[in-house]
């Protein structure tokens, strides 16, 4: 019988606890106003002048100061009561907006309007308004963030010069040009190797450097603009989203099929040969890993492949959309979540498969919803929230029903610093495969 | 004249005899196919029961094996309340349930007899015959019971008999040539349990090891959990291989019959499309190739090729299987899997 604990715990130990909080940081509690009554001197008490007080009681020294402080406990008393009752009312009103009407829309401050354009056109995308176009969609979301401060023009002519070295090496090299996978292979080669590229006419060559992987600020937490591509086209440093969408940007240049997928906390790019098997292309390393690898470097359970949360891969009108969440996310950092933070996730959600992303922010959005309904009535259990304020409690309710939607999925979080040691554990493969190549170029 | 009666009588006894193990697998199958199909309550136990009497000629005694499952029941619950398990969620009864059936099958046991305390064994991995190559029904959890020596087919039957007994919800799960367990709990979610080792081994190691491609896991053929109705779909394709096992395939309607039954009630179950595929390569080898016959088992066989392939089932390279057995035995803890040969036809 002894043995039975020790089994326990194997059986405990050797599996993660699931955890059912979303990812997205919970957010500070909203600043919701509420405005103070002016009570410097709600009432005037008759008899209350102070000039008016006269000694009655012979007998008694302090009489005049004991009105005086009589009278001073009563103001108190009553004013009091009025800012209890103004206050009562406004909260109420606070109360009853927030919960009918969500947070107040943000619009009216200065930036928002980039970000509605930026909605627009790639709405406009989706709805086949316009041609799909993924590095302009890309470039939106960026735009909006540095406020409409970003060139176009300097960044297509960025890409088309990264697009115009691979073609002239792939020339170089003899190879076929329409390949499909021969194009993938160069902007492989593009991203994650040394280039050298002989100039025409000249002597001289051209040495294209690899990005490399943004060790600083890998999770984006020191600058929120981190993982944008355009950071990268600006440092030569990305990380798992600027990588895998910067690839993606010049595959749509050079007219290359490539794919995007997610794992948890990370995304890579999916590419297919000519017998249609896949490759996932890890750009951060610049290797290529097996789904085997990813589900076991990042706990993908079986539930999450069968619901095609990970692993699966998204096509150009998918990414498009997907970087509506982004957009979202963006704006969220610079003004908060209000409606049009909701209305960027509830047109993603339409338009995608995969639906745990939206469904994480829009969670993220009820939780904080219900954390400042629940501290303005003072309810710290649903049931007293419920009591208070049933249509508050019905904010509780959806947040529920998210939490469970998401479960449903198989979702289960990536616990901290699994990340960074898989990270650590890819630069050692790297590593090791480097010293293998070298041991054939001496050989 | 006598000699002629003997004659004829033996011819007789010897028909009926034919006859008689036929109509075992059929009533079997009658049995099976009702549970299925609605007209009887779905019986996990009684499916397996069924199974394996047929096998045995109905000489199997049904209160002896339910007993036995019984008695194995009352040493897990024996388990489960001696307070040697802690477990300090919600959902306590659910998760002691599925640890003391665990330790039960995996560990040794004190249990209190008349005669004192006795040692109760665990079960052990029968490394004779894992694929029920030399005599089928070393696939049976009566031979488990009674042997106390099983592998990846009736370690996990017995375990999930023994749950349904304590009324405990536990999933039967498929990998290739493997079936293993699948439970949830509150404190660890899901996870797997893998009888024939004792271990815990996560999904992506049974897809790596296991050779699953990526498809077969997003079409959930494998590695899915199944239902009650799902799992009874198991027997359906057990009992078709036993019949193999003793008749052969004969005209191949035994088979494909159990098969397509199978896959009308659980149409995802990759084994029985292995089955009848391999079934109609067999009857489309023995058959006039240029016949009218012959050219439709060779449809037939190829859209469920091509249907397999598609749903990601891929074919172990047989170096490769051949490498996965040895490194049993060889290899430590999550490299000790004990494999794993259901459908021996196949590798």
């Amino acid at each position: 019988m002894r043995k039975v604990v020790p089994y326990f715990l194997l059986f405990l130990s050797a599996h993660l606890v699931a955890q059912t909080v979303p990812t997205v940081a919970i957010p500070q509690l909203p600043t919701v106003g509420v405005p103070q009554p002016n009570i410097s001197n709600p009432y005037q008490y008759p008899n209350q002048a102070q000039t008016n007080l006269q000694q009655v009681n012979p007998y008694n020294p302090n009489e005049i100061k004991d009105v005086k402080r009589r009278n001073e406990a009563l103001i108190n008393e009553a004013a009091e009561y009025q800012r209890h009752i103004n206050g009562k009312s406004q909260l109420q009103s606070d109360i009853h907006m927030l919960a009918t009407k969500g947070f107040p829309s943000q619009s009216y401050q200065d930036g928002t309007a980039s970000y509605y354009k930026a909605f627009d056109e790639i709405n406009n995308m989706l709805d086949g308004k316009q041609p799909l176009n993924l590095g302009r969609a890309v470039f939106l979301v960026e735009n909006a963030y540095y406020n409409n401060t970003l060139n176009y023009d300097v960044y297509q002519k960025n890409l088309n010069d990264q697009v115009q070295i691979c073609n002239q090496k792939i020339r170089e090299e003899k190879l076929n040009g329409d390949n499909n996978l021969v194009k993938n292979m160069m902007l492989f080669r593009l991203i994650s190797d040394t280039l050298k590229i002989k100039t025409k006419g000249t002597e001289r060559t051209i040495t294209h450097l690899p990005i490399k992987y943004d060790l600083d600020d890998y999770k984006s937490e020191k600058h929120f603009d981190s993982h944008f591509v355009t950071k990268l086209m600006r440092s030569g440093s990305g990380q798992c989203l600027s990588m895998p969408l910067y690839y993606l940007v010049l595959a749509e240049k050079i007219g290359a099929k490539a794919y995007w997928a997610f794992s948890p906390q990370h995304s890579f790019v999916k590419i297919q040969d000519e017998k249609d098997t896949w490759y996932n292309l890890e750009l951060t390393c610049g290797a290529i890993l097996s789904d085997a690898h990813y589900m076991n470097s990042s706990y993908i359970k079986a539930e999450a492949i069968r619901n095609r949360l990970y692993l699966e891969p998204m096509g150009k009108k998918e990414i498009v959309t997907r970087l509506l969440d982004e957009l979202a996310k963006g704006y969220y950092e610079k003004f908060g979540m209000d409606d049009f933070f909701l209305n960027c996730i509830n047109t993603s959600s339409k338009n995608v498969k995969n639906q745990l992303e939206p469904l994480i922010m829009k969670a993220a959005y009820e939780s904080r919803l219900v954390l400042t309904l629940a501290k303005l009535l003072e309810a710290p259990k649903p049931e007293i929230m419920q009591q208070k304020s049933p249509e508050s409690y019905q904010h509780y309710l959806k947040l529920q029903n998210l939490d469970q939607q998401i479960d449903n999925l198989g979702y289960e979080e990536l616990p901290d610093g699994i990340y960074a040691r898989w990270l650590e554990y890819i630069n050692k493969l790297k590593a090791k495969e480097d010293k293998r190549k070298n041991l054939l170029i001496n050989r | 004249m006598r000699y002629c009666i003997i004659f004829i009588l033996n011819l007789f006894i010897l028909g009926i005899k034919a006859q008689t193990v036929d109509i075992y697998y059929s009533d079997a199958f009658f049995k099976i196919g009702s549970m299925l199909s609605g007209k009887d309550s779905l019986n996990f136990k009684q499916a397996v029961f069924t199974t394996e009497n047929a096998y045995f000629e109905n000489q199997l005694d049904e209160t002896v094996f339910n007993n036995a499952v019984l008695f194995h029941t009352s040493i897990c619950r024996g388990i489960m309340k001696s307070g040697n398990i802690v477990y300090p969620e919600k959902d306590s009864i659910k998760a002691t349930a599925q640890c003391a059936v665990f330790v039960f099958i995996t560990d040794s046991i004190p249990v209190r007899t008349n005669k004192g305390i006795e040692i109760h064994t665990p079960f052990a991995y029968n490394f004779d015959d894992f694929a029920g190559q030399k005599d089928w029904s070393n696939m049976f959890v009566s031979t488990l019971m009674q042997t106390k020596k099983g592998n990846c087919h009736s370690l996990p039957y017995l375990y999930k008999m023994i749950m349904d007994e304590l009324g405990q919800p536990v999933y039967l799960s498929l990998a290739p040539s493997h079936i293993y367990i699948k439970a949830q709990n509150k404190r660890v979610g899901w996870y797997n349990i893998e009888l024939t080792c004792g271990d815990f081994p996560t999904d992506a190691w049974l897809m790596a090891s296991g050779y699953i491609h990526t498809d077969a896991l997003r079409n959930g053929i494998y590695m899915d959990t199944l239902s009650t109705k799902q799992s009874v779909c198991l027997c359906l394709v057990d009992l078709a291989q036993g019949y193999q096992a003793k008749f052969g395939i004969q005209n191949g309607s035994f088979i494909l019959k159990c098969c397509e039954t199978a896959l009308t009630h659980f149409p995802k179950y990759i084994n029985a499309m292995l089955l009848k595929a391999e079934t109609l390569t067999a009857l489309y080898k023995q058959s006039d190739k240029d016949s009218e016959q012959g050219k439709k088992l060779f449809t037939q066989m190829n859209e469920m090729y091509t249907h397999i392939h598609e749903l990601g089932y891929r074919k172990m390279p047989q170096g490769m299987y051949l490498n996965w057995l040895k490194s049993s035995g060889t290899q430590t803890t999550n490299y000790r899997m004990k494999s794993l040969l259901i459908t021996k036809a196949n590798m």
